[in-house]
Parts: structure tokens; C-alpha cells; sequence
């Protein structure tokens, strides 16, 4: 027969035709002309002419031309180029993209087990990381928009987010000469009653300076001012934040001197904060902000603050439920500052008689270094801890204090068990333990620390103990959220503590904390790509466990598809193997008047042989097991 | 011999014709047409396979390769459901193009 490829393939040579394609084309038109020089044949041509004459299909009777390749030019798939060989750039990204897609839902679609595995895996991946980076984003890498940062500081009764009564911030207020405003604010949850619909809004209550002491201004309006926070009860006038301006008040134009409704009482709104403002603590977004004089309406005793029994909070010296914020003077160092409020404090205490007054603690930690916001498992604590409120926790809160108090003991996270990473560090943030920038009189023994736990007024140590004694309950009633505060509760417990620790990753505390830092900037973005990076290389990390999974059930599945005989699943070689076995047994099974039977191989038919059974008694069972030694016959 | 125009206008409906009751093979549908016109239709291998392949990207047949005991394999091409409606609406057409033709060319009937 004569070899057409060599005459067919050089007129197809100027197609863009894809040489798997090419090759079918050729060998179908190939039998063609075999079908048709055996034709000729038949009719007498000489070979020659035979092959002549066939040859003669592929080019025009005419001008004798490539036929062939003028009529398949305005064929799709002769004017399609080929894929680029693997590891070549591509030349067309969309298309490739687009042939990407298709080929991976092609293969999604026929091994939907491994599909279903591989979208559960990326989602629960992407989620968990998206979850986790959200968190991270939130607490760790963002700051406040503060003029002035590095003059701002919070300022901490004792251990930091250690809260303290309003006469003990009035004392410090109008006592320090370090600060050019020292502010005080709490948290609130109001009830907005505007245009007829009731929302509830988390926001501060805050004191006249505050907005001077952060260095924030109106985008419309104006911010509280000191003339807001003169007369208790006397100034019903609020400041919303942008984002409830937009959501709940549509962005309306007229919003400076509407007038609202806040747990009952009749406010006018002043002014909006800009968009990039949450409020004095990132991570915790406030959407109102009401002068301090108000806090009878605002922050009244049977809204449930703990420890809050007195409803004049502005006079009692025992309820300690603000935080503290302060811009330095120009010069004046955090040193030089944290010296003035101690001795503030001290002399304040001494006239109260108070014990503390020998060993005061206060904190003072900078708003563009710390992670102004809680913690990320704090946040998480504090976003699911409402309602966990009780006192069944101190008998967990004397254990910690006791764990604490041991000789030797050291603020370091327990090995192990990092579920209840959120609560252990928790407890390993005493008042008394070390802390950068803290003033300490007196570290010597627990008895300090008993002291701590108990004071009151500007110590904060009941509400301290009691939203310790809160996560504690919390982490033991939700394991789910432990184990999400866990692996990010030891990097918060670093950052807490001073740079000179050796247990403090290098590079990780300094772009987060430490002011000697050369290029906080450069090294957040860094963390913020290792992030990134880590996040990605945990999800294909779960995609390819995910994938060895799947592919390993389905090479079981496979494997007992094929011991089960089905002859449409043997490959061509298995074929004539079986039908080689089948003869005999077509042949001989009719004169034996059997209707069932097996051949076996000599080690199978030994074996059988040996458990007292011949080829002719196998069981039906044993046929369909059609196992490579055997194989089955029907009589026909 | 027809006329080649004639011809290539016809050819789509020859083809899809031929493989509406079953599938046939290039060389199988060539020899029908050359049979069945009493020799007066043929069509060269350079212009049948290239009209087979334009009706397969098109979605009206569909090719596939069959192995047969003794034989070689071959590509063997059916009808698919695209395929019938656009064969039924191609008769159509042309029995009206042919009577249009009649009657216009026939013989006049005084």
C-alpha cells in the first residue's frame, strides 16, 4: 500500500492545524485513498496510475493547486494556533487563562469527590485565613489617625486597659503639668431613636478635651469641646461618627443640628468624625461620642456596667470605668511624663489613705506604637463576651493570682494547650506583672499583687478581676473561639513585654512596639506580607493534603472496581487475556452440561486444588470475584 | 457531470442526508453519492473531508473514531439533533427551490 502521509502532510503544512489533530486528519484521509487505490486497482489501473489517480483527489482538476489546503483554510480548526509547549510564556493571556478554566472544570466535574473536597478546603482556608488577617489587620497593623502621635499616649491605672474612677482622672487631669490635654472616655451602648426607628449604638462617653488631646477634628460640624463638659446633665449635644452618618442618616446634609433621641433623652447632633476615625481604640469602632456631663443619661447604673452601683459616677471615687488618653507638651519626654503622673497619683493616694499610695503603677504606652486596640484575642473575647458576666469566675481568678505569686514566676505563656492561649495569657497580665515603661515602687513578693487584685478607685482592680474572670468562663464555655484566640494570644503576650526579652521573636516586636525601631513603616509591611505569604502557603498546604486524600480513596475505589471483573474496564491487553481464558471454557462448559465454570491458572488451581476444590466446582462466588487468576465464563 | 456550483450548494444537504439513518465512514459517504447519482455526482477527497469537518464545527454531525474486529479504525460520522432539524429545513427549501425551478422552466401548456 502506498504511503500517503508523505503526499498528504506537506499540504497541510501551511494550516495552523494542532499536530494531534493533524495526525487524525492524515489518517483518515490516508484510508480514504488506500479505499480508492484499491478501487483502481480493482479496475485494472497499473499501480502507478492507481496512485496517480488517487492522488489526484487532493489537488484542484484546474489549476492543479492545493485543493485540500484552500478548502480547509476557512476551517476554525485550521486557523487555530497551537498551545504554546509547556514552560513557554503565553502569548495570549486571556485565551490561556480561558483554556485554564475550562480544562480545571473539566476535571472538577469528573472527580467530584475530590471537587467537593478541594472548594470545602479552600473555603474553610480562605475564611479561617481571611477571619485571621481581618483580626490581624485590625488589632496589629492599623493605627489611629492622630496629629501628633508620638506625643500621645495612653495613660493606664497600673497594668495597661486598666480602668479608673472620674475623681481619680480629675485629680490627675487638673494635678499633671506633662500633658497639654489628659482625656478620659468610657464605653457606651445607647439606645437611637431618630426619624422614628430605635437602633442600638456603641459609643463613648468622653471628656471636653478629648478630641483636643487626639487631634482629631469634624468632617461636618464641629467635635465636643471643653464647653461641652462643664454643668453634669447640661449638655445634650453628640458627635457621630462617619460611618453611622452614612448607614443610618444616609449621608444627609443637614446632619449637624438634627436632633436625636439617646436612651430617652434629647440630643442635638454637633458634628461627624472624618471616615478613618473608630474611636480611641482600634478594633472597637465607636459611632457616638457624648460629653462626660451626660453621664447619668448615657452611662447610668442599671445599664449594667459591673460595678456601678452609685449612679453619680462623676463623684464616686470607687467605680473605676474610664481609660485615659494625653498629648504631652512639646519636650516633654514619656519618662518625664510618667514621673509627673505618678507623683500625681501618689500624693492622691496618700490623702485618701490608701495603702497603694507606696507602690503606684501606672502605664504609659504610646498610641502609634502599641496596638491601641485590644489584642486579638482580646477582641475576640470582647466581641463574643457580652452576657458572660458572673462572679463563678473568682474562684479561677484566685488561681491565677496564686499562679502568679509563685517564687520566680515569669509572665511567659505555658507551653502546650494553646486553646486556652486567650485565657493564659490572661492570666500571666497581672497587675503586677513587668511591664515596659510601667512605674514600679515595689516588685518584691505576691502580697503586692494581693494588693493590687483588691484596691480600688485607682487601682481598677474589680473590674480588672472581673473581665478576667469573665474569659476565663468565656474560653472554658467556647472552645471554638479559644482555639482561634490561641496561636495569636503568645504574640500578643510579646508584645506586651519589654524589648530586652529573649523569649521576643527578633523583627517581629520592634516594627510593632519598639520605638527604636529604624522603619516601623517598612517593617509592618513586611509582617503584613509574611502574613500574607504564610496564609497562602497554609492553604495549599490543605489543598494538596486534601488532594492526596481524595486520590488515595479513589485508588481504593478504583482498585475494587477492577477485582470485580467488569470487562468494559480492562485495558486492551487485560481483553485478550480474558478472552483467552474464555475459549476453553466456552467450548468445554456445554459438554459438560455445567453452566457455571472457571479457569485458573496452575498456582490458583493448586491452591484450590490444595482446599479440596477443582476448576469445575468453583462457586458462582468465586467466578464473579474474576480475580486475575481466574476468570469467568457464562455459558452462552 | 453538474454543474460545480450546483453542486456545492447541494452538498451539505447530500451529506447530512446520508448519515441521518446511520453513521458512515468519508470514503463510505463518497462511494453513496457517486452510486446513487449514477456517477453524475463525485466528490474529490480535498473537498469532501473539509465539508465534513465544516459541519462538525458546526455542531450537525459528530465524528468518531470506531474500531471494528479485523479492521482498522475509522472515523465515522452521525447525525447529531442540530444536525436533523437544519437537514429537515434544507429539504424543505430545497423542494421548493426545485418545484420553483419546474415550474418556471417546465413546458408551457397552452
Amino acid at each position: 500500500m502506498p504511503e500517503w502521509t508523505r503526499e498528504i502532510t506537506p499540504r497541510l503544512a501551511r494550516l495552523a492545524l494542532r499536530p494531534a489533530r493533524e495526525r487524525e486528519i492524515v489518517e483518515e484521509l490516508s484510508q480514504h485513498l488506500d479505499d480508492r487505490y484499491e478501487e483502481l486497482r480493482a479496475q485494472g489501473n497499473a499501480h502507478a496510475a492507481a496512485i496517480q489517480l488517487a492522488l489526484s483527489e487532493l489537488d484542484d482538476d484546474i489549476s492543479g493547486g492545493n485543493l485540500l489546503a484552500r478548502e480547509m483554510l476557512t476551517l476554525r480548526q485550521a486557523t487555530t494556533p497551537a498551545p504554546p509547549p509547556p514552560g513557554a510564556p503565553s502569548q495570549r493571556l486571556m485565551a490561556d487563562t480561558w483554556r485554564d478554566l475550562v480544562y480545571a472544570a473539566r476535571m472538577l466535574r469528573k472527580s467530584p469527590g475530590f471537587a467537593a473536597a478541594a472548594i470545602l478546603t479552600l473555603a474553610l482556608g480562605i475564611g479561617a485565613n481571611t477571619a485571621i488577617f481581618s483580626l490581624v489587620n485590625a488589632t496589629l497593623l492599623q493605627r489611629l489617625p492622630v496629629a501628633q502621635s508620638d506625643r500621645v499616649d495612653y495613660v493606664f491605672n497600673g497594668g495597661t486597659w486598666n480602668t479608673l474612677s472620674y475623681p481619680a482622672y480629675a485629680v490627675l487631669r487638673d494635678g499633671t503639668r506633662a500633658f497639654d490635654a489628659l482625656a478620659a472616655w468610657g464605653g457606651i451602648t445607647a439606645s437611637l431613636n431618630a426619624d422614628g426607628d430605635t437602633d442600638l449604638v456603641s459609643g463613648v462617653i468622653v471628656t471636653g478635651n478629648f478630641f483636643d488631646a487626639l487631634g482629631v477634628r469634624a468632617v461636618e460640624g464641629r467635635v465636643l469641646g471643653r464647653d461641652d463638659d462643664l454643668t453634669p446633665g447640661a449638655h445634650p449635644v453628640a458627635v457621630i461618627s462617619h460611618r453611622l452618618w452614612q448607614s443610618r442618616f444616609a449621608g444627609r446634609t443637614d446632619i449637624v443640628g438634627t436632633t436625636i433621641h439617646l436612651n430617652g433623652g434629647q440630643f442635638t447632633i454637633v458634628g461627624v468624625t472624618p471616615a478613618n476615625f473608630p474611636g480611641p481604640q482600634l478594633g472597637i469602632p465607636r459611632d457616638l461620642y457624648v460629653p462626660m456631663m451626660m453621664q447619668a443619661l448615657m452611662r447610668p447604673p442599671r445599664a449594667g456596667y459591673s460595678g456601678e452601683q452609685n449612679p453619680d459616677l462623676l463623684k464616686n471615687p470607687n467605680n473605676s470605668w474610664l481609660f485615659q488618653v494625653g498629648r504631652r507638651k512639646a519636650g516633654v519626654s514619656r519618662d518625664q511624663a510618667l514621673a509627673d503622673v505618678v507623683a500625681v497619683t501618689t500624693n492622691y493616694l496618700r490623702a485618701r489613705g490608701d495603702p497603694n499610695a507606696r507602690h503606684p503603677r501606672l502605664t504609659l504606652e504610646p498610641i502609634d506604637r502599641r496596638r491601641s486596640g485590644a489584642a486579638p484575642s482580646d477582641a475576640i473575647d470582647r466581641a463574643a463576651l457580652d452576657g458572660f458576666r458572673g462572679h463563678r469566675a473568682a474562684h479561677r481568678v484566685r488561681e491565677r493570682r496564686q499562679h502568679a505569686a509563685r517564687p520566680g514566676h515569669r509572665a511567659t505563656p505555658r507551653s502546650g494547650n494553646q486553646a486556652g492561649g486567650g485565657c493564659q495569657s490572661l492570666a500571666h497580665h497581672p497587675p503586677g506583672a513587668h511591664r515596659e515603661r510601667t512605674a514600679v515602687i515595689d516588685r518584691r513578693n505576691s502580697g503586692r499583687l494581693s494588693r493590687v487584685a483588691h484596691s480600688e478607685g485607682f487601682r481598677g482592680g474589680t473590674a480588672a478581676r472581673r473581665r478576667t474572670a469573665d474569659r476565663a468562663r468565656f474560653h472554658r464555655r467556647s472552645p471554638g473561639a479559644a482555639v482561634l484566640a490561641g496561636p495569636v494570644t503568645p504574640h500578643r503576650h510579646r508584645l506586651r513585654r519589654g524589648a530586652g526579652d529573649p523569649d521576643v521573636a527578633p523583627g517581629l516586636l520592634p516594627g510593632l512596639k519598639d520605638e527604636t525601631a529604624p522603619e516601623p513603616r517598612a517593617r509592618r509591611v513586611t509582617l503584613k506580607k509574611a502574613l500574607v505569604i504564610a496564609e497562602v502557603a497554609l492553604s495549599l498546604l490543605l489543598l494538596i493534603a486534601a488532594a492526596l486524600f481524595i486520590r488515595s480513596l479513589q485508588d481504593r475505589a478504583v482498585g475494587r472496581s477492577r477485582l470485580r471483573g467488569g470487562r468494559d474496564r480492562l485495558s486492551a491487553p487485560e481483553r485478550q487475556h480474558s478472552a483467552l481464558y474464555d475459549g476453553p471454557g466456552t467450548r468445554i462448559l456445554p459438554a459438560s452440561g455445567r453452566t457455571h465454570g472457571a479457569v485458573a491458572g496452575r498456582e490458583e488451581r493448586q491452591r484450590r486444588t490444595h482446599r479440596g476444590a477443582d476448576w469445575r466446582s468453583a462457586s458462582d462466588h468465586d467466578c464473579r470475584r474474576g480475580a486475575a487468576g481466574h476468570r469467568r465464563a457464562d455459558a452462552r | 457531470m453538474l454543474d460545480r456550483e450546483l453542486k456545492k450548494g447541494s452538498a451539505e444537504l447530500l451529506i447530512l442526508a446520508l448519515v441521518e439513518a446511520r453513521a458512515r465512514h468519508g470514503y463510505e459517504i463518497s462511494k453513496l453519492i457517486e452510486e446513487r447519482s449514477g456517477g453524475r455526482l463525485k466528490f474529490k477527497v480535498a473537498s469532501l473531508y473539509p465539508l465534513l469537518y465544516r459541519l462538525e464545527e458546526r455542531g450537525w454531525i459528530v465524528g468518531r473514531w470506531i474500531e471494528k474486529a479485523g479492521e482498522r479504525r475509522r472515523r465515522f460520522y452521525r447525525l447529531t439533533a442540530e444536525g436533523r432539524e437544519v437537514l429537515a429545513a434544507q429539504r424543505d427549501n430545497w423542494r421548493e427551490f426545485v418545484e420553483a425551478i419546474q415550474q418556471i422552466t417546465g413546458p408551457e401548456h397552452a
